[in-house]
Formats: C-alpha cells, sequence, structure tokens
C-alpha cells in the first residue's frame, strides 16, 4: 500500500493534522498561560486536614489548609531554604468552595510523612490545580456535575435527570437484563485505584448482590498481575519499606521506570543513596530513560534488552549466578522450595550467555557486569519489576525468573534488600466478597464480550475507552451495551453511555487509600463536590436499595470500612478513630497488637506472625521455574513481526501523566510538556521511512490505528519503536493498535508488531 | 545530562503558538547591574543574585534567538537558578543547553522561557527580565512566576 492509498483506507484524516511542525512552533511555543505572580499563604488559624496524593503507589502525605479568601499572609523576601519541603508553589494554592463559603485550598507536600519528607513528583505537585473551582472554566467544563440519561436508547440525546431518576433507569435496566439472559448478562470493569470504600461497595454488590461473576478489575481485561511473585511468596504484595531506597547498595529495576511512576521513591534513592555514590542501579528497559541514563553515569548499568526477552535475560544471569557457586546457600537452604528446578531449567542452551545475549541484545560484557555487581550486592540488592513485564505475553515467565533470581541471591526481608513488584497504583483492595460460582467457566469478559453474552456494562471509575487492550475491536462491543459510567470528568465514554454517574473525587469525600508499601491512611474530605456529585461507593448503595437488595445501609464512610476491616487480620485494628489520628504517616499492615513489620518475609515478620512467608508451608517455591523451559519469544508476540509489520512497538508512562490523564488538562505548566502523544523511533527506521522529529505518523498494527508526533532518537534501539501509554486524545491512544490474543494465563498485551508511516 | 537538545524538543510535542499576555511593568527600583555586553561568550552561563542577595540567578547568551531574549540577536536571557521543585540550584548544561537540577534531575529550556521538560517541578523557572543599555546588562523585574523560598517576588 503506498501512502496514498493508506491515507485514504486511514481512520485517520490528514486534514485533521495541525498545519505547524516542531521546528516552527518550537522558539516561542509558550502556551502563555497566567503564571500568578504572588501567592497567599495558609494564616495560622487555617483548617488542617490530612490526606495522601491521588495518584501512584508511593502514596506521599500531604496537608490541606483551608482558609477565608483575603485571609491569608504574603511575607516579603524568603521564608524557606532549599530541600526544606517549606515551600509553597504559587501552583498549591487554589481558590474553591467549602460549606458553601469561597476558600483558598492549599495542597501541601507533608514535610512530617516519613513517605515523601516534603518531596512530591510533578503529578502530585499540582494535585491543587485539579481542584474544582468556577475560576477555572477548563474543569468546570468537563466534570460531571449532574446524573445524565440517555432514555430512548443509543441516538437519544443525554438528559440531565434527577439522581432518583437516573438510579431508577439503572435498576431498572439491570433488572431486566437479568431476568432475560441472567446474572453474567451484567458485566462490570474497576478501577481499584478508585480508593478502597468503593471498590469494596462494587465488588460485595456485583458478587452477591446481583450474582454476576462477569468483571474485570484494575481498568484492564484481568486482574492477577502478581503471579510469578505470588507463587513464591505467597502474596504479591510489596515487601519492602520507603527507607530501603536509602539503604540499598543495588537497585535492579525490569520494566518499571521509577524516576516517571513512584518518583519520589526514586529520589531518595537519587539523591540520597546512588548520586553520593553509595549504591548503584542496573535499569533493565528497551528505552534509554533519564533514570537509565543516570544507572550509567553513576557506575551502574542500562540493560537496553529486546522486549519481550526479559525470561531469557533472567535466565542467563541466574545461569552464571550459579555457576559461580555464588547464590546466598544458607538462604536457599533454609528457605526455598525447588532449587533444583532452577539448575536444571537454566542448563538449557538458550541460557548461555552467548545465546542470551543474541536473544536479547544486550552485549555480553554487559550481562557478565550486571551478574558481577549482583553477585556483589547480595543480600543488599532491591530487586523491583512492574508493568513493562506485566503486559507482556511472557508475564508469568519474566515475573517469576527475576524474582527467583532476586531470591537466590538472598535479597528477601532485609534492610535495602527485597524481591518484588514495584506497584503502579495504590492498594485499593482489602476484602474480596466470595465471587459466584459461575466464575469458574467466565474468567475472561472479553470472552463474553466477543460471544455477545454482555448485555449491560459497568464502568466504574475507569475509563474503559482508554484502557482496554485492542479497543479498535473492543470498544464497539462495549459501546452496544447497556452502558453504565460512573466518573469524574466527560469522557469519550459520553458517546455511548446510556447513563452517567458524577462522582465525587479525592478531597470532595472521605476515603482511604494504602501506598505500596502498606500504609494504610484516610483522605480527608476538605472541599465541597460540584453539582451533586457522591462517592462512587454511594452510587452502588442507591442502585443496590433500589433494586431491594439488601446489604448496603451503609450511611457513612467509616460504616464501608468497618465491613472491610472486620473481614481482613491485617487491618482489623485499624479503627477510623486511630486512622485519622496516625495522620500522613497512616498505619501499616499487617498489623498485629498494633505492631506491624518494616518488610516483609524479615525476622520482624516471623516474629511477629509466626511466619516467615504466606505460603502453606512457609517457604518460598521456585519449582514453576520450569516454565522457561518452553519459551520462546518467538512464540509470542515476536512471532507476528514480518515484513509488513516489522518494528515492534511498545507503550510506556510519561512522568507527568497519570494513569488515563482525567486530570492531564488542569495543570499548564504540566501539560505543556507534551501536548501530543510522540513516537520515539531509532534514526535508521526514521530514515528508512522519511521520519523527521516533528512529523505526524500513523502506527498500523493488523489490529488498528493510532497516530503520534515523531521523536527520532537512539534511545530505543532499531527495530523498536515506543509510545506514551494512554494519552489523553483519542486518536493518540496506543491501544487501537494492542492485541486481542490472550496470554497464556487470560491477560491480554500491549506489546504489538507494527508499521509506521508518515502522514 | 544526556538528553539530546532535539530530544528534549521531541518531548514537548507541538505546542501551541502562543503569546505573552501584556508587558509586565517593572519599578526602577529592582533595577539592577548583572552583566556587560562584549563579556557575554555563548553558552558560558554568569551568576549573579536577583531579585536579592539570598536567590542566585543565571544569565545565558544561547547563541540563537530565545523566549524573551535580549541583546543583537535576541539570545540573552536570564533566570532564577533556584529549582521550582525544592529549591537546589539547577546547572547548566552547555551540550544540552538544558537547566539541571542536581538534586531531583528536573530540566527547564532556557530558550523556551524555562518550560520545565522533564522531572518533578510543576512550573517554568522564573524569567528574570533584562534590559540592554549601551554596553550594560541589567535585570528589571521577575517576568513570569514566583522565586523559590518566597510569597511575592519584590
Amino acid at each position: 500500500m503506498d501512502r496514498r492509498e493508506f491515507l485514504k483506507a486511514s481512520a485517520i484524516s490528514a486534514s485533521l493534522l495541525p498545519l505547524v511542525k516542531l521546528d516552527e512552533a518550537h522558539a516561542f511555543s509558550l502556551s502563555a498561560e497566567e503564571v500568578p505572580s504572588e501567592v497567599e499563604l495558609p494564616p495560622k488559624d487555617s483548617e488542617v486536614y490530612t490526606t495522601t496524593c491521588q495518584y501512584c503507589m508511593v502514596q506521599c502525605g500531604y496537608k490541606v489548609y483551608v482558609w477565608e479568601r483575603g485571609k491569608g499572609t504574603k511575607p516579603s523576601g524568603s521564608y524557606t531554604t532549599a530541600l526544606s519541603g517549606e515551600w509553597i508553589n504559587p501552583l498549591f494554592v487554589s481558590p474553591a468552595v467549602k460549606d458553601g463559603n469561597k476558600v483558598y485550598i492549599a495542597v501541601v507536600p507533608d514535610k512530617e510523612c516519613v513517605v515523601n519528607k516534603g518531596d512530591h513528583s510533578v503529578r502530585g505537585g499540582s494535585n491543587a490545580q485539579t481542584l474544582y473551582t468556577e475560576e477555572r472554566p477548563h474543569i468546570v467544563q468537563k466534570r460531571i456535575k449532574y446524573p445524565m440519561v440517555r432514555l430512548k436508547g443509543k441516538d437519544s440525546p443525554l438528559v440531565r435527570v434527577s439522581w432518583d431518576e437516573a438510579v431508577a433507569f439503572v435498576a431498572e435496566n439491570f433488572e431486566k437484563i437479568r431476568k432475560e439472559h441472567g446474572p453474567d448478562a451484567l458485566g462490570m470493569i474497576f478501577g481499584d485505584w478508585l480508593y478502597t470504600l468503593s471498590t469494596y461497595a462494587i465488588l460485595k454488590f456485583w458478587f452477591k448482590g446481583l450474582g454476576s461473576s462477569s468483571y474485570a478489575g484494575n481498568g484492564w481485561f484481568f486482574d492477577e498481575e502478581s503471579q510469578g511473585i505470588s507463587v513464591a511468596f505467597g502474596s504479591g504484595t510489596r515487601s519492602f519499606t520507603v527507607e530501603d531506597f536509602e539503604l540499598t547498595k543495588l537497585l535492579v529495576t525490569a520494566g518499571t521506570n521509577l524516576q516517571a511512576n513512584g518518583s519520589v521513591w526514586y529520589h531518595r534513592f537519587f539523591l540520597n543513596n546512588l548520586s553520593q555514590g553509595k549504591a548503584k542501579h542496573i535499569d533493565i528497559d528497551p528505552r534509554r530513560t533519564v533514570q537509565a541514563q543516570m544507572a550509567e553515569k553513576y557506575g551502574g548499568l542500562h540493560l537496553q534488552i529486546r522486549p519481550g526477552t526479559d525470561p531469557i535475560l533472567a535466565g542467563a544471569l541466574i545461569r552464571i549466578v550459579i555457576e559461580k557457586d555464588a547464590y546466598d546457600k544458607e538462604f536457599v537452604k533454609k528457605y526455598v522450595s525447588g532449587f533444583d528446578n532452577v539448575v536444571e531449567t537454566v542448563k538449557l542452551p538458550k541460557f548461555s550467555l552467548e545465546k542470551a545475549s543474541e536473544t536479547t541484545g544486550i552485549p555480553k560484557e554487559k550481562i557478565l557486569k550486571a551478574a558481577q555487581l549482583m553477585i556483589e550486592n547480595k543480600g543488599k540488592s532491591m530487586f523491583l519489576h512492574e508493568k513493562g513485564l506485566i503486559h507482556q505475553m511472557c508475564a508469568f515467565e519474566a515475573q517469576h525468573a527475576y524474582a527467583v533470581l532476586g531470591i537466590i541471591l538472598g535479597n528477601v526481608g532485609k534492610p535495602g534488600a527485597c524481591t518484588s513488584r514495584a506497584g503502579g497504583h495504590p492498594k485499593g483492595t482489602f476484602a474480596w466478597p466470595d465471587e459466584p460460582p459461575s466464575r469458574k467457566d467466565n474468567l475472561d469478559i472479553y470472552k463474553a464480550l466477543d460471544k455477545g453474552k454482555i448485555k449491560a456494562l459497568w464502568a466504574f471509575g475507569c475509563n474503559i475507552f482508554k484502557q482496554m487492550p485492542s479497543l479498535t475491536k473492543y470498544k464497539p462491543l462495549m459501546a452496544k451495551t447497556f452502558f453504565v459510567v460512573s466518573d469524574r470528568i466527560h469522557t469519550e465514554m459520553d458517546e455511548a453511555a446510556d447513563v452517567i454517574l458524577p462522582a465525587a473525587t479525592w478531597g470532595e469525600a472521605d476515603y482511604i487509600l494504602a501506598s505500596e508499601d502498606r500504609r494504610v491512611r484516610i483522605l480527608q474530605k476538605f472541599m465541597d463536590p460540584p453539582g451533586e456529585a457522591k462517592p462512587d461507593w454511594e452510587h452502588v448503595v442507591l442502585i443496590a436499595k433500589k433494586m431491594g437488595i439488601g446489604g448496603f445501609n451503609w450511611k457513612t464512610p467509616q460504616e464501608v470500612w468497618d465491613e472491610i476491616r472486620s473481614q481482613n487480620d491485617w487491618i482489623k485494628e485499624m479503627s477510623w478513630e486511630k486512622l485519622l489520628q496516625a495522620g500522613t504517616n497512616g498505619l501499616r499492615y499487617p498489623m498485629v497488637n498494633g505492631k506491624s513489620p518494616d518488610r516483609l518475609y524479615s525476622d520482624e515478620m516471623e516474629a511477629l506472625m509466626g511466619k516467615r512467608f504466606f505460603t502453606k508451608d512457609n517457604k518460598i517455591h521456585v519449582e514453576r521455574i520450569e516454565v522457561l523451559k518452553d519459551f520462546d519469544p518467538k512464540k509470542y508476540e515476536w512471532g507476528e513481526v514480518d515484513e509488513k509489520y516489522p518494528l515492534m512497538a511498545i507503550d510506556f508512562r510519561l512522568n507527568e501523566l497519570w494513569n488515563t490523564g482525567y486530570t492531564y488538562w488542569d495543570k499548564p505548566g504540566v501539560y505543556e510538556r507534551t501536548i501530543d502523544a510522540y513516537l520515539m523511533i531509532n534514526p535508521a527506521d526514521a530514515k528508512e521511512r522519511g521520519i523527521k522529529t516533528g512529523d505526524w505518523v500513523v502506527l498500523v498494527s493488523r489490529y488498528g490505528k493510532c497516530k503520534a508526533v515523531a521523536r527520532v532518537t537512539d534511545a530505543v534501539k532499531p527495530g523498536v519503536v515506543a509510545m506514551p501509554a494512554l494519552f489523553p486524545k483519542p486518536e493518540q491512544e496506543f491501544n487501537y493498535i494492542t492485541r486481542p490474543t490472550p496470554t497464556t494465563d487470560g491477560s491480554v498485551d500491549t506489546m504489538v508488531a507494527v508499521e509506521v508511516y508518515k502522514v | 545530562m544526556e538528553l539530546s537538545r532535539k530530544e528534549a524538543l521531541g518531548l514537548i510535542g507541538l505546542s501551541t503558538l502562543g503569546l505573552l499576555y501584556g508587558t509586565p511593568v517593572f519599578a526602577m527600583k529592582n533595577r539592577k547591574k548583572v552583566a556587560e555586553l562584549n563579556k557575554l561568550k555563548p553558552l558560558k552561563p554568569i551568576t549573579f543574585n536577583y531579585p536579592d542577595e539570598e536567590s542566585p540567578a543565571i544569565l545565558i547568551d544561547m547563541g540563537e534567538p530565545a523566549y524573551m531574549g535580549v541583546g543583537p540577536r535576541r539570545s540573552i536571557v536570564a533566570f532564577s537558578s533556584l529549582c521550582q521543585h525544592m529549591g537546589c540550584p539547577v546547572q547548566f548544561d552547555s551540550k544540552e543547553r538544558l537547566l539541571v537540577c542536581p538534586c531531583h534531575l528536573s530540566m527547564f529550556d532556557p530558550a523556551r522561557g524555562g518550560v520545565c521538560i522533564e522531572g518533578p517541578a510543576i512550573s517554568r523557572l522564573p524569567i528574570v527580565a533584562l534590559e540592554i543599555s549601551g554596553n550594560d546588562i541589567f535585570a528589571v523585574g521577575i517576568a513570569q512566576g514566583v522565586v523559590y523560598g518566597r510569597a511575592k517576588n519584590f
């Protein structure tokens, strides 16, 4: 297909693309938003609330100050020093309305919180700019303030209705569908970062109230992301504590760019450890990121791996460690079950240095140096991994192989040493109601969608028109259902929604979240929600009651929490009062008699809980390393790379962009960095296609199309292109090209063979 | 910093062509001589304190036209050098032509009004407005933002 034909066939019309080229635009391209030239600081008698950041798994602590406009102070000169955590950036302060009064609200990273000590990321630092205020018309415009319903089918308009009418409409339709097609015709997808209370409410309603087993968690088609870790330790829970980033001697990151997601953890590592020459960093990533560059600058390594070959690299490293007889024998003997399988598996020729280097694209000497660093720092290294592995077909193999590598080097449960997932979003689930028996034959909602079995779909606190893989295929299927949306903002889901319910978001209601280093905290309400927005758990209560389903009589967030904690021993002691008292430092799980271990799988945990691991026999299990025997990258995504689709596309998180970008356009000082999604492409691949930096390009896979601005760079290797995940412009959504082919464990991945065309 | 200039621009994607709203009016009492034209060399920054002795600032001749640049080539710009994230002094990387914070790796582009292109800072570096009189370069005010550590600039 030549270019003209392609454009004709493409859904993305060239005429829609901007006329300005990057070179023309860049020189004086300030978006010219007014930057405040002074700021009112909170007076001493401000109301003070505690909360955590609304974004990632680090969950930095924040203090929120509320005062009457004009009553604040404006001291002259400098009032603080570098790194004090005391400076109030003018963008920390926002006008808002509380109890009907016009106030100023300052959202300030808490210097007394042990997690962040006054530090913040680009995402969290701009928390205040997301607050609803009439002063910011773009926020007013996009927030959902009232229930809306399409009364007469998909072609009728969305009209504002009362809560009563909206709830009756949902209840009536759910009831009708359940009666005609059975409970499993009701599907639900939830974002489990959406605060513990709401997640529990929807799960209880779905499983016990409606009796449906059709759901997917995490705004994704599946919810088990930790299997490679949990088969070893009996739980996927992160095992380290934030201080470990300052104590570790070697940080090994695979498929997790902490600098850009988990920034404050990385800051603690970089400022107080790596840059002081006290630790090294091995970063395993197909992209040469800022973090990768820093790893090299300070004596560590960037292993620029060919995506999807992690199990081979990990296997080769394990083999070197065993061949050098350098594993932690005492640890393995005492705690590890299945080591013989490891020895046997890595003997296969594909794990030889030579072969591994060939497969992974990493020079032999770098693999050897990595092994050396890991051996030198055994028992003192943090092995962390995340979505870069988890959203591949070889998720289990890669995750488990890195886990085994970390484990046999004894990096478990010690200061500065762990083998764990890093995490992405905060922990939102503490109690999991019993699922209906039909679940065992109904694990994959996308299969049910495919067969037309899903007649209704509730998008609960997630944007399923962005987050789901293979949107080209599944979006139309999802759009056909009776489609209910509970969300804070208007999104592309509006087009298909039959019902839109306005959610009260961060700061507008009391919520609970936990950091991935296991700190539970209350996120206090500090302002009024706009219009008639209500917390998501109340959406559930209203609909359950309307359908006559019992067990949903909660009146306060505390009542929901009490029901949750009664079902989980780890948190049962954490009353609402105790949590409030604990403020931004929160309480840590698992908690036994008022005490919690700093690290899982440690002496401390064993003393407190009577066991060291969560497995039945109290051992770490590595038997399943055997799955590596059959592993061959060509069986997976690489098997689809051919002449027509010669490049492997991967996606990644932008530092400034959280999740689906539901607050991205609230923050001019943040979004001015990246106005459009970009595609990282190697100079060799770009030249072949006549692509220059700043050109618009279209990515075409077997499964769909999306577009981006080219960024020609050797930060990716030839044959690999990379694009930000979930960029909040519809045509720039990578998920339009991702694969509908399930992986071995039933999940769907985001690595895909493509061709790239200049538009 | 090893992020190349081209990549840094690529990070920005296409921005809208915008205008700085209005022209700030600067008070004579805030006028301070900070450099001399004939002593400036492209990409060799000089430092000074502004708006007071506690506040380090940095002046750079970018060698090509820059946002709010002064001088014969509109290439001379100046910024508060205290990082907008947590106040560490930023350093000029002449290879990448970026101001980089050594503490948490915020990176600012001096040619484009101090916009932050990577790292944790949520706002641009405050621009020190410059004026030229003969061979002398004067700082005359802060044209954008609030200097780290303060509630107001003056």
